[in-house]
């Protein structure tokens, strides 16, 4: 084992040794803590061009998205409105079944790390485990992306070749995650860049240590204006409840002069955190601008968080930032937070400039069951009764589809507000009821599938001799003692990624998961027991009276109880708030052996849609990234990559050539397979 | 043609098909990133290919007699069976299509026979 960790460390170090740090040589920068110009470090392979393609004019893109054959990939979403709509036309349904890599690379920052995180065993041994969600960028003639061990790459478009890479040298602990992490990078340019100016275009990753760390965009070197020597420290107003370290794994949303930074933490481990304070930061400086904090300062006393950990959305038209929130803590008790909290599993609007809500919308209340929402809102304006409505999209965990006026949070369909099951634990108190949209129809059923028959033969009858134990009752059945089947869980629905909109139809994308947990809430005197006998699926919940137990509805095996699918690709018109098609999406892999393709898989990831019709998504836990007729969601390409690719597809147009690229970095958590691979494909020339 | 010819150069066919595919199962084990390299999957399919590699060769080289043979063709139909299926969920399409083969030649094998002679665990025995 000792070797295996040695040569997963080996790539970083090498790396390092041969991207020795750079001087800084330019007013307004600070030495470089690790910058590295070309040639490529020894630690990234060479990659490998299919082609190239003649010189064309490249323009900077505009605000929104972008138009032809000058498609340009800018932010995690795609563009501030989160539609992942590309408008690039080469690559159509009828040519899409000979898209090939064009080019592929391997950045070296990835870990199998058989010890996961912090204070689990055998952490001590190694780098933990790595969890790569990056979008790629394509912006400013370069591919940006930052990597689990939190460094920034910038890339050729049409070869792969290395043209500079950054390494903060942040340790490579999990300290608030299970594993290393990172969803990408983002990227800021001056409204009229100073020729000869260093940091007048300025990419951002952060770490999980919490610092944001600003690059020159065609340099690699550190950006010395901005915060302490190139990076801000955001825990610096880490001052309230801070029993864990702020870690920023979402990069930056960036508009105008801003940028708007949250963070992600350890809410399953204690009852008081740090409230999730949204910050605003200048994008070349790192000041404070504003910061919107969600909770009371009596509330804080007592809980925490209400944090925006994924992306956020900008309506540029209108000056709004739209977030979606989390619930306060901890997860699965609120005994100890019955009062008001407007804010939290809320789409939030706030005035850009000055960080002034606007509105907001809860859309579940005093919520036990971890509903973050976890993506950010798709912006879209909707055709309905002659009228155009400005509106917004937000996904949930539940599987619901809220559509909501962006100008005002009033809701674009009916929304009903159900009577739920209440609970029977002491000191809780359950909301009588639940804001439940049924236009668009859910992504998931709203009570757990029956139990699949072969689970249960192969539980000898298990599964259906368990189930009886639990409470079932549906949506929004609370935690309880005795086990509740919470369907869909925290990790059900639709996660981070959202889903993709083409704007001309608004016909919406989204993959989806059913997964059913055992929700058991464990009084604290017992806590301690429970942990030896099952850490992996205990949550400690220190502060408050009831530790947490959640596990996976499951037979030995570890074939899940109830019925297939696990996983579907669905299509809406957003107009009609009717469902078009859906399908199971994925296929497990278990020894080498794929399931039924009608199971489907778990989904991580998102999809994008293109103006020819086409969808791209990988998101799959079988290591394969598809093609999709958008009208019929018919499979029309599939390609094997290194590992499930559990990131957004970025789609560009460069010297005229339309390149779909992907971060390939596998999900630790759901498979062990995990990759480095950074691929691009494209049409043969 | 004899049973026994018959069965001889049809076990020499599923010689060559059985050394073919216990090849293309290691190939598939040691090959990268194709998507079952080093999966527990595919040594199954090492071994069971392998397994059908020897049971082809002691029916032909009249290593196996009497009983033993019978057994032996009749496990090879399995093995062929279990590891066509195995190659099916593991989306190993050359595998896949070398077991086809296989098949076919078993079939003929035991088809040729059966029109002119006593089945062969009968002449097998005689």
């Amino acid at each position: 084992m000792k070797g295996r960790y040695a040569l997963l460390l080996g790539a970083p170090l090498l790396l390092a040794q041969s991207a020795p740090d750079a001087p800084s040589a330019t007013p307004g920068t600070s030495p470089s803590p690790a910058v590295s110009a070309n040639p490529a470090p020894a630690a990234i392979s060479t990659p490998t061009p299919i082609a190239t393609n003649a010189a064309a004019p490249y323009s900077y893109p505009a605000p929104a998205s972008t138009t032809g054959d000058k498609q340009t990939w800018y932010t995690f979403n795609g563009d501030l409105g989160a539609q992942k709509f590309a408008t690039s036309s080469q690559i159509t349904p009828d040519n899409v079944s000979q898209l090939k890599p064009a080019w592929q690379m391997h950045t070296g920052d990835f870990s199998q790390g058989a010890a996961v995180g912090e204070g689990q065993a055998g952490h001590e041994h190694g780098i933990p485990a790595t969890v790569w969600s990056a979008t790629p960028l394509f912006v400013n003639d370069t591919i940006y992306v930052s990597t689990p061990f939190y460094r920034i790459l910038a890339v050729e478009p049409d070869t792969g070749k290395l043209k500079w890479a950054f390494d903060p040298h942040a340790k490579l602990e999990a300290v608030t995650q299970p594993d290393l992490k990172s969803r990408g990078a983002a990227y800021w340019q001056a409204a009229e860049p100073a020729a000869g100016q260093p940091c007048q275009k300025i990419v951002y990753t952060g770490t999980m240590q919490g610092k944001l760390w600003a690059i020159d965009a065609d340099t690699g070197r550190v950006c010395g204006g901005f915060g302490k020597d190139g990076a801000v420290d955001v825990n610096q107003w880490n001052t309230v409840n801070n029993v864990f370290p702020m870690s920023l794994l979402q990069p930056p949303t960036v508009y105008k002069d801003k940028l708007f930074v949250g963070w992600g933490g350890k809410d399953w481990a204690f009852a008081k955190t740090p409230p999730g304070v949204v910050f605003a930061l200048d994008a070349q400086t790192g000041a404070l601008k504003w910061q919107f904090d969600p909770l009371t300062p009596d509330q804080q006393k007592r809980t925490g968080k209400i944090n925006v950990w994924q992306s956020m959305t900008v309506d540029a038209d209108h000056g709004l930032l739209l977030i979606a929130t989390s619930p306060p803590s901890p997860d699965d008790y609120g005994g100890d937070r019955k009062d008001s909290y407007p804010y939290a599993n809320a789409v939030v609007a706030l005035n850009a400039e000055s960080g002034e809500v606007v509105w907001s919308r809860q859309l579940a209340h005093h919520e036990l069951w971890d509903y973050d929402l976890a993506s950010t809102p798709t912006l879209l304006d909707i055709n309905k009764d002659g009228q155009t409505i400005p509106a917004l999209v937000q996904t949930s965990k539940q599987g619901f589809i809220f559509v909501l006026n962006r100008l005002t949070g009033e809701p674009v369909f009916p929304l009903n507000e159900v009577k739920v099951p209440q609970t029977d634990v002491p000191g809780e108190a359950t909301a009588p009821t639940q804001p439940e949209p049924m236009i668009p129809p859910p992504t998931v059923p709203q009570k757990m599938p029956s139990v699949y028959w072969l689970a249960d033969l192969l539980s000898g009858g298990r599964c259906s001799s368990e189930l009886k134990g639990y409470r079932n009752e549906g949506i929004y059945t609370p935690p309880s003692l005795q086990g509740t089947i919470v369907y869909p869980p925290s990790t059900g629905g639709v996660e981070w990624g959202g889903g993709a909109l083409d704007p001309r139809s608004n016909t919406f994308v989204v993959n989806s998961s059913s997964v059913a947990f055992v929700y058991k809430l464990i009084p604290r005197k017992d806590y301690a027991e429970a942990e030896k006998e099952d850490r992996a699926d205990t949550y400690p919940q220190l502060g408050a009276p009831y530790g947490v137990q959640l596990k996976m509805f499951a037979n030995w095996l570890g074939m899940p109880c109830w019925k297939p699918p696990y996983g579907t690709l669905s299509s809406y018109n957003l107009n009609t708030g009717k469902l078009l098609w859906r399908q199971p999406f994925g296929e497990i892999q278990k020894y080498g052996f794929y399931m039924p393709y009608s199971w489907g898989t778990v989904t991580i990831g998102a999809p994008v849609i293109t103006s020819t019709g086409l969808i791209f998504i990988g998101a799959s836990m079988d290591s394969r990234v598809r093609a999709y007729d958008l009208k019929s969601g018919k499979q029309l390409w599939r390609w094997l990559v290194d590992a499930p690719t559990v990131s957004l597809p970025a789609v560009y147009t460069y010297k005229g050539r339309e390149y779909v690229a992907f971060a390939v970095g596998g999900n630790s958590i759901l498979s062990p397979k995990v990759s480095d691979q950074l691929v691009a494909f494209a049409l043969p020339q | 043609m004899t049973l026994r010819s018959a069965l001889r150069s049809v076990g020499w066919l599923l010689v060559a098909t059985s050394a073919l595919s216990f090849a293309m199962s290691l190939i598939d084990y040691f090959t990268p990133e194709n998507g079952i390299d080093g999966t527990s999957g595919v040594v199954l399919v090492v071994i069971s290919t392998f397994l059908m590699l020897a049971a082809s060769a002691a029916i032909s080289s009249d290593f196996a007699h009497g009983w033993a043979r019978t057994i032996l063709t009749f496990l090879i139909l399995l093995d062929v069976l279990g590891t066509g299926l195995a190659a099916y969920m593991l989306e190993a399409s050359v595998l896949l299509g070398l077991m086809v083969t296989v098949l076919i030649a078993w079939l003929f094998g035991a088809f040729a026979g059966g029109q002119s002679r006593p089945p062969p665990s009968a002449e097998a025995m005689s």
